[in-house]
């Protein structure tokens, strides 16, 4: 049975070179398929969305980029801010910089006491963004490129239709310590790729203190879980990784499939159900 | 002695496009008309190439586009001289689907193959899609050679290619569809595949993006002895073509390493008795 050392050890070992290569090809054919011309992201200074940036600057240069940095003040750290401008000045993109809290405090105005709650405001924050990146990209005849890893995607840490909402995810079948690999490989500053990861919803969250657990065993439980198909029992047998850890982790994922499915529909008619049965290829063309 | 005549092999590794028979006409045709040769010559497309493979649901709306494609690449392969060619392509039955892979020659359509073991995991759906085949369809004869198909999956089981050596094929034909997660295991078995039968393995696979999907390419042509004659490029087009030789079958089989004369038919009556 593979110990913690084993599993890490295939977590690590992915070819980065390969990697890159085909989430480049990825979006080059994406790109061309849909005809899109322009890639809007959004980027928070962070390791997903700055290694996300490589490479859709790689596959369709810099010109068909076009970045948006979305600080709330008093919340987004100035250290990311900073990092988000250096990157977009690393990578020759073109970006506009929009800060949210007039729209927050509007939205503060109609509903006083449910933004009270910082979750409810955090994940409000995080649709606000994808509803200024979508208007972007409707202006610029874009496709809006998120930046979630396969760690958030499985357990669900991030806003549906908020940060989820995109119309591909590159980075979204690498794991976060993958991610972390991509970025140095890819040259993004080590600081950056190194940097602990945070969805900065509100002030001082980071998603290890929010999650209890480090993303360093998060991802070992994942890979066991995903990628090797450990069973329940082989996980709990794992030694330096708590029975509780494993629970936590693996009730996250279960309680999160709502987001990574469409919206559930009851079935009713024989032909197949939109997100149920319907079975169809992106770029089937009748 | 067996007589040496010159027999070609061609592999074009194209990009075909998803659900589009009639667009994949054009590609295979533009293909087609350069192959034209002095020489005996046979063009391996990949598995379901006239459909672009990942059709899914597709499948059930494209069956007149895929006959009129499919009576037109006959015509195409009956206009010119010394050509062959094998194409993957949904044959429609009364009451099925199968994954079939068919040879035209100049005197049209020569032998159809359909694929037996429908892989049904991961990715893969065509149990959903398609009926397996009952039986396996004998090798035919192109010039002094017999050539046999197993489809993709097909070429996994041994038994398969080994029926089709000893009903005398030559040259094993192994059109597929693999994803970049099937490359590893394409590297081991298609050797295999040669050396325990003592043929020529002709791997034709598809190339980029279908869907999130990545096609490998990497097609090859695989020597009596497992040696890769020539293989094409990872992950985008390309073409590759290599000539065979009976002699160097014959002589595998004969001298080099004769697995089929050791072949103990005993091992097959115990096989089929399990």
């Amino acid at each position: 049975m593979a110990g913690i050392q084993d599993i890490r050890k295939k977590l690590e070992g992915i070819d980065l070179e390969l990697t890159k290569r085909l989430i480049i090809e990825f979006i080059k054919d994406y790109f061309r398929k849909s005809k899109a011309k322009r890639a809007i992201l959004g980027l928070s200074g962070g390791v997903d969305s700055a290694t996300t940036l490589a490479l859709v600057v790689s596959a369709l240069g810099s010109e068909r980029v076009h970045v948006l940095i979305l600080p709330v003040k008093g919340v987004t750290p100035e250290a990311d801010l900073s990092d988000a401008r250096s990157l977009v000045r690393k990578f020759g993109v073109s970006y506009s910089e929009l800060e949210l809290n007039s729209i927050l405090d509007s939205y503060g105005d109609l509903m006083k006491d449910i933004l009270s709650d910082k979750v409810t405001r955090g994940n409000l924050t995080a649709r606000i963004r994808m509803s200024i990146l979508y208007a972007y990209a409707n202006y610029m005849g874009g496709l809006v490129v998120g930046t979630s890893d396969k760690s958030e995607l499985l357990i669900g840490y991030y806003t549906k239709y908020g940060d989820g909402g995109a119309d591909l995810l590159p980075i979204g079948d690498l794991y976060k310590t993958q991610v972390r690999m991509l970025a140095e490989h890819l040259g993004i500053p080590k600081h950056i790729a190194r940097k602990p990861s945070s969805p900065a919803l509100w002030q001082g969250q980071t998603a290890e203190s929010e999650l209890g657990i480090s993303y360093e065993v998060i991802d070992v439980i994942l890979y066991g879980f995903v990628e090797l198909g450990m069973s329940k029992s082989e996980l709990y047998g794992l030694e330096g990784i708590s029975k509780n850890s494993i629970d936590a982790i693996l009730r996250r994922v279960s309680l999160s499939e709502h987001k990574r499915v469409f919206p559930r529909i009851p079935k009713i008619q024989r032909g197949p159900t939109v997100g149920l049965d319907w079975r169809f290829p992106v770029w089937f063309g009748l | 002695m067996v007589r040496s005549i010159e027999f070609r092999v061609v592999v074009p590794q194209l990009e075909f496009v998803v659900g589009r028979p009639l667009e994949n006409l054009e590609i295979l045709t533009r293909a087609i008309k350069k192959m034209e040769s002095e020489v005996t010559t046979l063009v391996v497309f990949p598995e379901l190439a006239l459909v672009g493979y990942y059709t899914r649901d597709a499948i059930y709306y494209m069956e007149d586009e895929v006959e009129l494609a499919l009576e037109k690449l006959e015509e195409l392969v009956m206009s010119m001289d010394k050509l062959f060619i094998g194409i993957g392509h949904p044959e429609y039955t009364e009451d099925a689907i199968y994954n079939s892979y068919t040879i035209f020659g100049p005197k049209g359509r020569m032998g159809t193959w359909r694929k037996m073991h429908l892989p049904t995991f991961t990715m893969f759906e065509e149990g959903l899609y398609y009926r397996p085949a009952e039986h396996v369809e004998p090798p035919i004869a192109i010039g002094n050679l017999k050539v046999g198909v197993a489809i993709c999956y097909d070429a996994f089981f041994p038994e398969i290619p080994r029926i089709l050596r000893l009903k005398g094929a030559e040259i094993l034909l192994v059109p597929s569809a693999a994803p970049i997660q099937s490359r590893a295991l394409w590297k081991n078995i298609l050797p295999a595949r040669a050396i325990e039968n003592g043929v020529y393995v002709v791997y034709s696979n598809h190339v980029g993006y279908k869907d999130a999907y990545f096609f490998f390419g990497e097609s090859r042509i695989i020597d009596p002895l497992g040696n890769v004659v020539v293989q094409a490029k990872f992950g985008e087009e390309d073409t590759v073509e290599a000539q065979i030789r009976r002699p160097s079958i014959y002589k595998a089989n004969v001298r080099w390493r004769p697995t089929l004369r050791d072949l103990k038919r005993r091992v097959l009556k115990q096989l089929s008795e399990l």
